[in-house]
Parts: C-alpha cells; sequence; structure tokens
C-alpha cells in the first residue's frame, strides 16, 4: 500500500513536491516559534529558579523581578539587612537569600550573597574553587568568556549599573575564585560575591558592627574616602529570594509583606506570566499567520488530491477490478495525504534545525542563554503532529469519495 | 462440472433490458467467444461474470460458488483470486510500470511473485524492454498487449477479456490470441471473450451470440 501510494506521488512529482514544501516551510516557521518560545519560558524558569518570591524596597513588582531576578533592570532600592533577616525567620519561609546588587564590572554585573544563591542555579566550578568570602568572586560562564577572565586575576567594581565605569573601588579589588560552568541560567552572565564584599566595597561595616558607613542610595561619584564621612547607615540588601516553606505561604506571606510600609512582595510567576503576556502578542500574531499558512498547505494537499483523482479514475476502478476493496482505496487516498504531511514535516523540522542553528551561531546571547538548537521541544512535537494530522484531513474528502465510487460506474 | 453457470439471467442498465432470461454454461478451459452487435449487451455480461455487476434476477455460479449471492468484497476476492479480466479502459495503472502493474495483480491475487513467467510473458508479447517502462510511454497496442499480460500473470482459471485486440495490427492479434489458446491448455485456463472481429471467432470452439433482441 505504501509503495502504491509513493508510486501515485512519484507519478505527479510536481504538485506533490510543491505541497511538501508549502507545508515544510510553514511547518519550519511554527517549530522555530515554538521552539524559540518554549526556550523563553525555559529560560525564564531556571532564572526563577524556584524562587517563590521576591521582597525588595517598594516600587514597581516587575521592574524588582527583572533587577533581582533577571538582573535586566534597575532595583527599586534598598531595604534594611534586620528587616530581611527577621523575614527570613518567619516560619512560612523555607529559604531566604539575599542579594545586594549595584556595581559592575564592564558591564556584568556584580551580586553580593551568600553561597546559597550558587545553590539555586546548580552552579559549579568549572576551573578554581568556589569563594566568595574575603573579597573572592566566582565568574559566569558567559562573563568569564565574555571578560577574558582567569581564576587568581584580581578585578575592581564599578558603582552604578549603566555608565561609564566612573567610581570604581580600586582599594577593595575582588579576587577571581572560581569559573563557573555554564548553567543556560541567568548566573552565566554575573559575578558573584559576598554581600561582606559589597558593603566593604561601600564603606559600610558588615553585619553587627555597622557603624561609619556610607549611604549608597546614590552609587554614582563617590569614593572610599566618602565612606569615612557617612555614618551611621546600617547594612542593607537590594533584595531577599525567598523560598515558601508551605503552600499557605503563597496566600500569607505577600499580604502580610506588602503590610509593611518598608517592604514590598513580588511574586515571579505572576510577574513573568504579565511580561509573558507582553512579548506573546507578537508570538501569538506570528503563530496565527504560520497556522494559517500551514492550513493553506493543507488545503493545497486537499485541492491536489481531489483534482489528481478526476484524472484517476480509471486506475482506481482498475485496482477495484484487480480486487481492491473500497477500504483499500480509502487507505491509499489517505496515506498520500499523510505521507505529504510527513514528508513535509520532515523538511520542515530540518529547515527550522537549519534556522535555529544559524540563530545560535549568529546571536551570542541566545547561545549564552543555554539554546541549543538541536533540542526538540515538545511544542516542536505537537507541531509535527498537527502537520501529519492536517495532511490526513486534507486526503480526507478525495479518500470517501474515491472509496465510494461504484466500480461499476467507473467501468461504464 | 462447470467452472461457470448463468441461469436464467435478468439485467437491465439505465432503464434498458439488457439480458433477460438469459443462460451460460462453461466447461473448465473452455474456450468462449461473446460476440453481437454494438449494444447487445457483450460488456454487461462480462461484468456480470466477474462480479461488478449483479443481476436483478437469476444465479450465477463460480467454481460452484453462487458469486450473485456473495457480498461486494467476496465478489472482489474471487475476481482477485481466481480472474483474469481485461477491459478496453481499464488497461494498466497509469503510476506503475508495466512490470510493477504485473507484480500489483500477483499481489492483489495473494500469489508469489513468479519473475520467470512474468518475463516470459512480457517477452512473448514484445515487451521485454518495457518491464520499466510507464504506461504513457507505450502505444496504444504496446498497453494492451500488457494488459493481457497483466490478467495472466496470476495464473487465474477465468480469464474474462473485453475485445482484447482491438489496438492489435494482425500480427500481434494472431500472436496474442495464439499465447491466449497456449495458457488456456497448459494451464487449463477458461477463456471468455467479446470480440467484433470474426476471424478471432472462428477461432474459438463456443460461441455466446447475443442478438440484438436481447438488449430491447
Amino acid at each position: 500500500m505504501i509503495r502504491l501510494a509513493l508510486a501515485h506521488m512519484i507519478d505527479r512529482p510536481m504538485p506533490v513536491t510543491l505541497n511538501t514544501l508549502l507545508i515544510a516551510f510553514t511547518g519550519a516557521l511554527l517549530l522555530t516559534l515554538a521552539s524559540l518560545s518554549t526556550h523563553v519560558r525555559e529560560r525564564f524558569d531556571r532564572d526563577m529558579a524556584g524562587i517563590d518570591l521576591v521582597v525588595s524596597a517598594k516600587g514597581s513588582p516587575l521592574q524588582v523581578i527583572l533587577s533581582s531576578l533577571f538582573h535586566v533592570d534597575v532595583p527599586t532600592g534598598n531595604i534594611p539587612l534586620e528587616a530581611a533577616r527577621k523575614l527570613g525567620k518567619d516560619p512560612l519561609v523555607a529559604d531566604a537569600i539575599p542579594i545586594a546588587v549595584g556595581d559592575r564590572f564592564r558591564g556584568f554585573r556584580v551580586v553580593g550573597t551568600r553561597l546559597a544563591y550558587l545553590s539555586l542555579y546548580q552552579a559549579k566550578a568549572s576551573t578554581g574553587s568556589v569563594n566568595i568570602e574575603e573579597e573572592h568572586a566566582v565568574v559566569g560562564a558567559a562573563a568569564a568568556r565574555t571578560l577574558g577572565i582567569s581564576v587568581g586575576q584580581h578585578f575592581a567594581v564599578t558603582h552604578g549599573l549603566a555608565g561609564d565605569g566612573a567610581g570604581a573601588h580600586d582599594a577593595h579589588p575582588l579576587t577571581v575564585s572560581a569559573i563557573l560552568q555554564p548553567t543556560g541560567s541567568v548566573i552565566d552572565r554575573l559575578i558573584v560575591t559576598s554581600l561582606d564584599a559589597v558593603w566593604d566595597a561601600h564603606g559600610i561595616e558588615a553585619e553587627d558592627h555597622h557603624d561609619n558607613h556610607e549611604d549608597h542610595e546614590d552609587h554614582e561619584d563617590h569614593d572610599d574616602e566618602d565612606h569615612a564621612s557617612e555614618d551611621n547607615r546600617p547594612p542593607e540588601v537590594t533584595a531577599l529570594l525567598i523560598r515558601y516553606a508551605s503552600p499557605l505561604a503563597a496566600v500569607q506571606l505577600p499580604q502580610k509583606i506588602n503590610a509593611q510600609t518598608q517592604l514590598m512582595a513580588a511574586v515571579p510567576a505572576y510577574e513573568t506570566a504579565r511580561l509573558l503576556s507582553l512579548f506573546g502578542a507578537t508570538g501569538d500574531v506570528a503563530r496565527i499567520v504560520t497556522t494559517a499558512l500551514a492550513m493553506l498547505g493543507g488545503f493545497a494537499i486537499f485541492a491536489s488530491l481531489w483534482s489528481a483523482l478526476e484524472g484517476r479514475e480509471t486506475d482506481v476502478a482498475l485496482y477495484r477490478l484487480l480486487g481492491a476493496q473500497p477500504r483499500h482505496i480509502f487507505s491509499l487516498l489517505l496515506l498520500e495525504g499523510v505521507l505529504t504531511a510527513i514528508f513535509g514535516a520532515l523538511c520542515a523540522w530540518l529547515i527550522a534545525r537549519l534556522c535555529l542553528w544559524r540563530l545560535w551561531s549568529g546571536i551570542t546571547s541566545l547561545a549564552d542563554s543555554g539554546f541549543s538548537p538541536f533540542v526538540t521541544s515538545p511544542g516542536e512535537a505537537i507541531v509535527l503532529i498537527a502537520i501529519i494530522c492536517i495532511g490526513a484531513l486534507a486526503a480526507l474528502p478525495a479518500a470517501i469519495k474515491a472509496a465510494h465510487t461504484p466500480l461499476e460506474r467507473a467501468l461504464a | 462440472m462447470e467452472i461457470l453457470t448463468l441461469d436464467h439471467i435478468t439485467i437491465s442498465r439505465g432503464g434498458r433490458s439488457i439480458l433477460s432470461d438469459f443462460n451460460m454454461q462453461v466447461e473448465p478451459g473452455a474456450h468462449h467467444a461473446v460476440v453481437g452487435p454494438s449494444g447487445a449487451g457483450k460488456y454487461t455480461l462480462l461484468g456480470l461474470i466477474c462480479g461488478i455487476l449483479r443481476p436483478e434476477r437469476g444465479r450465477i455460479s463460480f467454481l460452484g460458488e453462487a458469486l450473485s449471492s456473495l457480498s461486494a468484497a467476496g465478489r472482489d476476492k474471487r475476481r482477485a483470486d481466481q480472474m483474469g479480466v481485461v477491459f478496453q479502459n481499464l488497461g494498466l495503472a497509469s503510476a506503475l510500470t508495466v512490470g510493477g502493474n504485473l507484480a500489483l495483480a500477483l499481489r492483489m491475487a495473494g500469489k508469489q511473485q513468479d519473475i520467470d513467467f512474468a518475463h516470459g510473458l512480457l517477452n512473448r508479447l514484445g515487451l521485454a524492454k518495457y518491464h520499466n517502462a510507464k504506461p504513457r510511454q507505450l502505444s496504444r497496442g504496446e498497453a494492451q498487449r500488457a494488459a493481457i499480460a497483466r490478467a495472466l500473470v496470476a495464473r487465474p482459471k477465468l480469464l474474462i477479456a473485453d475485445e482484447p485486440t482491438a489496438s492489435l495490427d494482425t500480427v500481434w492479434r494472431n500472436t496474442v490470441m495464439d499465447i491466449l489458446f497456449e495458457q488456456a491448455d497448459q494451464q487449463q485456463l477458461t477463456l471468455v471473450v467479446s470480440t467484433h472481429d470474426p476471424a478471432i471467432t472462428d477461432r474459438f470452439a463456443h460461441k455466446v451470440a447475443l442478438p440484438q433482441g436481447q438488449s430491447q
């Protein structure tokens, strides 16, 4: 049966090739969109690293998530370490990891935190040994590659998350203790050190002996000498990354935190969904257009098989004369549609892989984000199955017509 | 015992009576020529015998089985397994090569590929070089000979042919008929062939004449 269906397809190469190409290109667009969309969602999930809640200074919740989880925006401000500590001891909190951001080194953000932050992203050293204490830092894989930095190297971080590098903490250089393995998450682009190192750079006495600190809400244009002149500033952190101790916390904790005047709770899952819905509109339009094109491909199969059937009534009658039953004829026609769709789907998959590979090799940030053009996502499998179903559906009318044509009439 | 029996067959098509109370008995290995003017019902008779058409009245038996009471699927199977059929307008499957058409006929009959026999037939019919040719590459006469090869390749018990030599020149017409009679003798093949050609008709031992009256 398959050989006979293939023979029929080979016998009319032009319409079959055109239909296959139409399906292949529209399918490739859908597959590329599905792959990139899956990657974006997976990337968001990886960057969120199971964080249920981010607590920071009051401001825009989306800005908090962007700045504290994805490290692409400026923080809304700082919160007192004491308030963060108190919150960390709440029975509704399983884990609370403080982060202090606001400095950078040659464009890459420096995050002051605890070792637990590295565990969030399963970050392991590729070279060196992980140590962020005593003014040591670990460098993410993408950052290390771009910076050309190596273990043992010293560097001075710069104040602020943007600008031309003014206000370097030359007196508090950090030493690279390890380069991290790539994780496909935001940590690949970060430099991670201890909270103490960040506070030291800003002249703030760490934790329990905080006197003679600088006010570092304004990070521009100050140097170490300024620190000595700014006293009585308690240690602060930018945000507190929280994991809930129980599902009940999801209901109670954000309300409890937001009730405090100093703090704001932002839920990453909610804010990310909001963000994706903003990006999603463009993706949806592209998806609708390509789906319409795929449907057009299906219609082309239908038109092709239907018109081919007109000239093939004699063949169908001959098969019936040789003993083929209506169900055989039905299967034969259906198989032609399905095989056309399968070939189209295979070509679509290959074209999509080629497009994704081109994007991957051409856009460094995509490669750095952990994207692999050779990984097929479940969304792509659904697209491939849908293409084959379209082929079957498109062939159905011609298959039914052929199967129900009486042999007697075909002979007349 | 007859291989084929038609008892009191009545059939009309398009509101026109084609056969009325028609009877016919065919012995195994017998050669029957169905003759008559155009519209006499030759085509309808062959359609009844191969199970494409069902009579309104009467009974058709093939190999002792009531063909006319079988389901469409049952008649399709008997035709595939035991009959070789050549109709003028249904020669070869256009998408398949000549060899592919022969292979398909064998497959539909549920029989093993017999390459030597198939090649022998094509050779005798002057088609050896067209084994891999598509029907559109053949002349009308070549296509008709290929259709005869396709009908014979599964070694049927009964060959039903509608004007099998209509497109052939005299030489090939005689060659084809020689092959048919030779196969009939060697394989105990029963022939039921409709023809207008008196030269062909004369070679058949039995003649079934369908007078114009049958179709009125």
